[in-house]
């Protein structure tokens, strides 16, 4: 029960990366076949599940919406948010879950895959982020 | 009509969907036994590719459960998905008989 609670919560923390209104329709959702997919006596996130929702969240973010039947009059971009401020604090954000998922490990190899997971996301963040950027710079 | 090929995930997402509506814990299982084991979708993956799917009215929400206090969705192909898929599967079926037919004429395939 207290695992169950346990990786509820780190799910949670995890799928507050996504942006507000992506959340507040699919949570619920992606948090029950995350819990449905779970081990037995699983306690934590998974690092690759851990970051693959990252990646997803930030694909969500900074990636131009078409306009949905109930938003068109929102900006193209979620709640008009700068993307290098989304990237800036994603980076921040990934650096703090890879350490907290490691954290008390004492297998070194764990460190080295997620040091290399780490920065390899990063550096594909950034490479997304410039492409819209330079993309949105141009008149619509 | 798109000349692009099909991302192999898009592709297997689409199949999972192609005989009836299924959740999202059912399209991960659908998509591993569709592949043998090879593809195993992520959560993340899943949803961000649902999303574009969406977005791109390939595929839409078919109905809602609320099974043990959480939120089910059940999602199925449109007429735009079906056709996607039904073109992308005989584009790579073509692919593949070429393949093997030049194979055989090598006689890349003798046992």
């Amino acid at each position: 029960m207290t695992d169950s609670t346990d990786l509820e919560r780190g799910y949670r923390r995890l799928l507050a990366c996504y942006p507000p209104a992506y959340r507040d329709e699919n949570e619920q959702e992606i948090l029950g076949v995350l819990m449905d997919g779970a081990r037995e006596g699983q306690k934590r996130p998974r690092l690759a599940e851990s970051a693959a929702l990252i990646r997803s969240a930030l694909r969500m973010r900074l990636r131009p919406r078409s306009p949905q039947p109930d938003e068109r009059q929102e900006p193209s971009y979620d709640r008009g948010s700068s993307p290098w401020i989304v990237v800036r604090m994603s980076i921040i954000f990934l650096i703090v879950v890879a350490v907290g998922l490691v954290a008390g490990n004492p297998n070194p190899g764990v460190w080295i895959v997620a040091g290399c997971v780490l920065g390899a996301l990063i550096a594909i963040d950034i490479v997304v982020a410039r492409r819209i950027i330079g993309r949105n710079r141009r008149p619509v | 009509m798109t000349t692009r090929a099909m991302q192999e995930a898009t592709f297997l997402i689409l199949t999972a969907l192609a005989d009836g509506s299924q959740h999202g814990y059912a399209i991960m299982s659908s998509v591993e036994e569709i592949s043998a084991g090879r593809v195993r979708l992520r959560a993340g993956t899943l949803y961000t590719a649902l999303d574009r799917l969406r977005l791109d009215e390939q595929v839409a929400v078919d109905r809602e459960e609320i099974v043990d206090n959480r939120l089910r969705r059940y999602y199925r192909l449109t007429p735009k998905g079906t056709r996607l898929l039904a073109a992308e599967a005989a584009r790579l079926h073509a692919n593949a008989s070429a393949a093997l037919s030049r194979l055989n004429l090598a006689g890349g395939l003798a046992t």
